[in-house]
């Protein structure tokens, strides 16, 4: 061949003709290693992304649950608070995230093999830590970063794995006693003895504990709060059956989450983010694990995946040993927390004792401190006002409000809410007050005042308050017409609300206080007198709105609270607008905040004024709401027909979830027969254009407690998820999400994978109520009924298939099983005898 | 009887093996110029292969994963070994393969290597990316995503390889 005469296209053409024929010595090479591979049974992965049985054998028994993705909870329960929605979400993303990562072993040069191998490897090395004889002693140090933007306004906190007294772990949040622009460091030292399984994990600040979890080889201890609130090691002794978790990693380790094995599809997520030194001067490799395109969550709609946009895990990964030295969590492109991997060894004893005695527990931080004594307005002060800062006047305004609690005699509060007219249809069906009813065990309990109206349409709402000052009793009526729409009380014994009865009437219910209960510690604060006005964690979103005067003439400044853009923000700009805002009007004279704007769309919404505030010599209702006329109308045709607000909570009825659905519900025509109490709770699902999302939750008398989430955000996403499904990219969720049953009736039955967080997270929606700690692999699963819709159901426990199949073939729509029992009441309003506790 | 005893994977391991050791070869002695570095690479390539059997199962992802494989093996073990090192281990190596092995390759055969052994002498983003075109079946677009350039400049460098080459090898033959 005449190189020199060959133009680049011959070259081309010749050089793809090049190859180079290997030799026998390679072809016997390679073919003796693969015989090799044979012999020892290598299976894998023939049926690579296999089943969710699969995921069982990867985290055999070990009631193990991913951590990186509780991550994502936190995120989603942050945003949500403890709402079902949040829960339901974060439990989704849990189960759907988990679909894609599993784990094998593999080996490879450090400097070369992939960052997914090496991720596998960081893993294996994490759990054979705790494989050594003698006690393992591990000290990590964990940064909580200054947090800035959108993260100012969020508390600082990491899901956790504690282990419970059945050996199975359940879920704690720990939030970090940080303040947003501040640093703070934790140290973090667990010791686990190989031989018994006893463990010791202790996190401090300054020597002071603000988690811990051990086992002692008979009890579990943890640092939780007592009836009271107050932080203390609790013990309790193991159950029968209790075993110590097969993975100590998933528990103690740095990679937790990531004990079992990972899926092969996971390598698209997790990638190489180059060379790195450790603080020690060792050689690592970091290895990014991003959450953001995992095909589950990018096949959500659009608001959900925004949240998970420019977030990830860096695992920073030792090159002598393959161990985890430092991990870092980046959300929307923030660096929130480090944990950094300081000593390994084996010790004679633990650092601490595995009952964790002599631990000393730190105090709660001053945001979290019990409420200063309420201070009037200080003299002086008012020659101030129009220059006082926006900062000096909400604590003014808010120590004011609080003044109005202390002293003698009885507290009586009246305002007025005007639910103004507005023309977006949306915000007008849609507007809605957040309430909270005292429960029997001293817990608030949550209730959502639906305002509807339409366009145009003007109502107002009457708020009473009547406060013992010196007994802590205390009465709320609001009402409309004279009819009492929601009520809480306490007389000193027992509790008051409203709640439908089973024809679905409303009526005043009492309930003895439990043991426990104790008066309201922050009366100004329960009561809501102040609005959002003492939100000290939205200290930037305050703003000053200048100078007014009130219609009497007297002065007054406004402060404006705008909606500090969170994650997950775009989710509510259907409902909210793009900046929904809150004017606070505080009076110069005594500094009382008179006046609460809700402007939303660019519209205002929602007014309340504070009409009068003073002593009185007896509230105007009775303690035990004994004679308060209360409005029963029912919602009967639909939402878009009603007019007037509607009470949905603390328990729902069923005729209430029938009524105001825009999808079709169910519950179970009969409770499962290991329950005994059932509640239905109503949420508006801001991501849905506030449709109602129902948690119907069953107490059980085993602790395998039952509750079905339904809404219609959980339509939509999973109706998308079955049509991924369906599609070319639905080859993984469709080996892992599994039909395990179809009903007579129609209904198909999707496993949630056990173990994964799914149940907890569903189950988590109704924890106050339950009272009960879900557990880690409480069973979750999906239903789809013959409506198309798609209920999510979780038991803190397990179910067997005959339950199961008992369970989905009792499943009705809410309006048969209606038909049952005896018609509801008609509209009108009744009087309500001195109901008896 | 005994290749219908085996299991699935081992057959669908020989048959990638058997398919892809050709290409595969060819590019790891385009990036190092080495015969044996190149056959070590795969090896390795094939036995990381074996404990991720799965891969197996998703022919489309296979062979850029091999391709992407050998190319970051063949660098890697460029970079661990100097040039001279390189040498003496292929001069080493040769002479113990002459040994073995006393026939010799056929001239076409030995054209190919040497025309490889040109390749090796590019510099390094010119190899790879004429490597990678070539015996990779990588598309500009990807090899742009490889090397974090854009497709224009991968292009341009597989443009400029091709043309170095032509010269290399033009001055090799001059008498």
């Amino acid at each position: 061949m005449n190189m020199r005469e060959m133009n680049p296209s011959d070259l081309e053409e010749y050089l793809a003709r090049v190859r180079i024929t290997p030799s026998a010595e390679l072809d016997a090479s390679v073919r003796n290693a693969a015989d090799e591979a044979e012999k020892m049974g290598e299976e894998a992965l023939t049926e690579p992304d296999a089943t969710l049985s699969a995921i069982n054998r990867a985290f055999p028994q070990s009631g193990a649950k991913p951590r990186g993705l509780p991550r994502v909870q936190n995120l989603m329960r942050t945003i949500g608070g403890k709402s079902a929605l949040a829960a339901g979400l974060a439990g989704l993303v849990v189960c759907g995230v988990l679909i894609w990562l599993r784990f094998h072993s593999a080996t490879g040069d450090f400097a070369t093999m992939s960052a997914f191998s090496l991720f596998r490897q960081a893993c294996a090395a994490e759990e054979s830590l705790f494989a050594r004889e003698g006690i393992t002693s591990i000290f990590n140090e964990i940064i909580i970063k200054p947090r800035t933007g959108i993260f100012s306004s969020l508390p600082a906190s990491l899901p956790m794995n504690s282990l419970g007294t059945s050996g199975k772990f359940v879920f704690d949040m720990l939030s970090f006693p940080a303040k947003p622009g501040e640093p703070c460091t934790v140290e973090d030292r667990s010791w686990r003895d190989q031989a018994t399984g006893r463990f010791v994990r202790v996190m401090t600040i300054g020597g002071k504990a603000i988690y811990a979890n051990a086992f002692d080889g008979s009890a579990i201890y943890r640092l939780q709060p007592d009836a009271a609130g107050v932080m203390k090691i609790a013990e309790k002794p193991v159950a029968e059956g209790f075993h110590v978790p097969e993975s100590p990693a998933e528990l103690l380790g740095i990679t937790a989450g990531f004990a079992g094995k990972v899926n092969e599809s996971a390598e698209k997520y997790i990638s190489d983010a180059g060379p790195a030194v450790l603080p020690d001067g060792s050689a690592a490799r970091v290895v990014k694990v991003t959450l953001a395109d995992v095909p589950t969550i990018s096949a959500m709609p659009e608001p959900i995946r925004e949240m998970f946009s420019d977030s990830y895990s860096l695992y920073t990964i030792r090159k002598s040993d393959n161990t985890v030295g430092q991990l870092e969590f980046v959300m929307k492109g923030q660096s929130l927390i480090m944990l950094r991997r300081m000593a390994t060894r084996t010790v004679e004893v633990p650092g601490v004792p595995w009952n964790l005695s002599g631990v000393a527990v730190l105090p709660p931080q001053p945001s979290e401190a019990p409420p200063a004594p309420p201070e009037a307005p200080q003299k002086g002060a008012k020659e101030e006002f129009e220059k006082m800062s926006v900062s000096d006047l909400r604590r003014q305004a808010v120590a004011a409000a609080k003044s109005l609690f202390a002293g003698e005699g009885v507290l009586s509060l009246a305002s007025e809410t005007v639910v103004e007219p507005v023309k977006d249809a949306i915000l007008a069906k849609g507007r809605y007050m957040n309430m909270r009813s005292l429960g029997a065990s001293g817990k608030p309990e949550p209730a959502t005042l639906a305002l509807p109206a339409k366009p145009g349409e003007q109502y107002a709402l009457e708020s009473h308050i009547w406060y013992d000052r010196k007994t802590g009793r205390f009465a709320r009526v609001v009402t409309i017409g004279g009819e009492t729409i929601f009520a809480n009380a306490y007389d000193g014994s027992a509790v008051y609300a409203i709640e439908p009865d089973a024809q679905g009437v409303m009526r005043v219910v009492g309930r003895p206080v439990a043991p426990s209960f104790q008066p309201l510690k922050d009366p100004a604060d329960f009561l809501g007198v102040t609005g959002s006005l003492d939100e000290d964690r939205f200290e930037k979103s305050y703003s000053d709105a200048g100078p007014s005067a009130l219609p009497d003439g007297s002065p007054a400044r406004v402060v404006k609270l705008s909606t500090p853009e969170m994650p997950g923000m775009s989710m509510l700009r259907e409902v909210m607008g793009n900046s929904p805002y809150k004017l606070f009007t505080i009076r110069k004279s005594d500094f009382a905040c008179v006046q609460i704007e809700n402007v939303m769309k660019g519209e205002r919404a929602l007014v309340t004024r504070l009409k009068t505030a003073e002593t009185v010599a007896a509230p105007g209702v009775p303690w035990n709401l004994g004679g308060v006329k209360v409005r029963i109308a029912l919602p009967t045709t639909g939402e878009q027909q009603l007019a007037g607000p509607i009470l949905m909570g603390p328990s729902a009825s069923v005729q209430q979830m029938s009524a105001v659905s825009d999808y079709k519900t169910y519950l179970f025509a009969a409770d499962p027969p290991w329950t005994t109490e059932r509640r239905i709770m109503a949420l508006r699902d801001p991501t849905s254009a506030l449709s109602w999302m129902f948690v119907t939750a069953y107490r059980a008398k085993d602790g395998r407690h039952v509750v079905l989430v339904q809404a219609a955000m959980y339509n939509k996403m999973f109706e998308q998820l079955m049509a991924t499904m369906a599609g070319p990219q639905g080859e993984g969720l469709k080996k892992n999400l599994k039909e395990i049953y179809a009903s007579p009736s129609g209904f198909k039955v999707w496993s949630m994978m056990k173990g994964t967080g799914m149940g907890a997270m569903i189950l988590t929606a109704a924890r106050d109520w339950l009272n009960a700690e879900p557990l880690s692999d409480s069973a979750g699963y999906l239903v789809q009924t013959p409506a198309g819709t798609f209920p999510a159901l979780a038991v803190n426990g397990s179910l067997t298939d005959d339950e199961l199949h008992a369970l989905i073939d009792s499943l009705v729509p809410a309006k048969e099983y209606l038909k049952k029992p005896s018609a509801p009441a008609a509209a009108g309003s009744r009087e309500s005898s001195a109901p008896s506790p | 009887l005994g290749q219908d005893s085996k299991p699935a994977w081992r057959a669908a391991f020989d048959g990638a093996y058997e398919a892809h050791k050709g290409r595969l070869l060819t590019l790891g002695m385009a990036i190092t110029g080495d015969r044996s570095c190149a056959e070590d690479v795969v090896h390795d390539v094939f036995t990381t292969l074996l404990k991720e059997t799965w891969r197996l199962g998703n022919a489309s992802d296979l062979l850029p994963f091999l391709v992407v494989s050998v190319r970051n093996g063949a660098l890697d073990l460029l970079r661990r070994r100097s040039r001279r090192q390189a040498r003496e281990i292929e001069h080493t190596e040769r002479l113990a393969s002459s040994a073995a092995d006393p026939p010799r390759l056929s001239a076409q055969a030995e054209e190919m290597e040497r025309v490889l052994q040109q390749v090796s002498r590019l510099p390094e983003e010119l190899k790879e990316t004429l490597s990678l075109r070539t015996w990779g079946g990588r598309t500009f677009e990807e090899i742009a995503e490889i090397q974090q350039v854009t497709k224009s400049t991968a292009h341009a460098r597989f443009n400029q390889a091709l043309d170095q080459l032509r010269r290399g090898l033009a001055e090799e033959n001059r008498p």
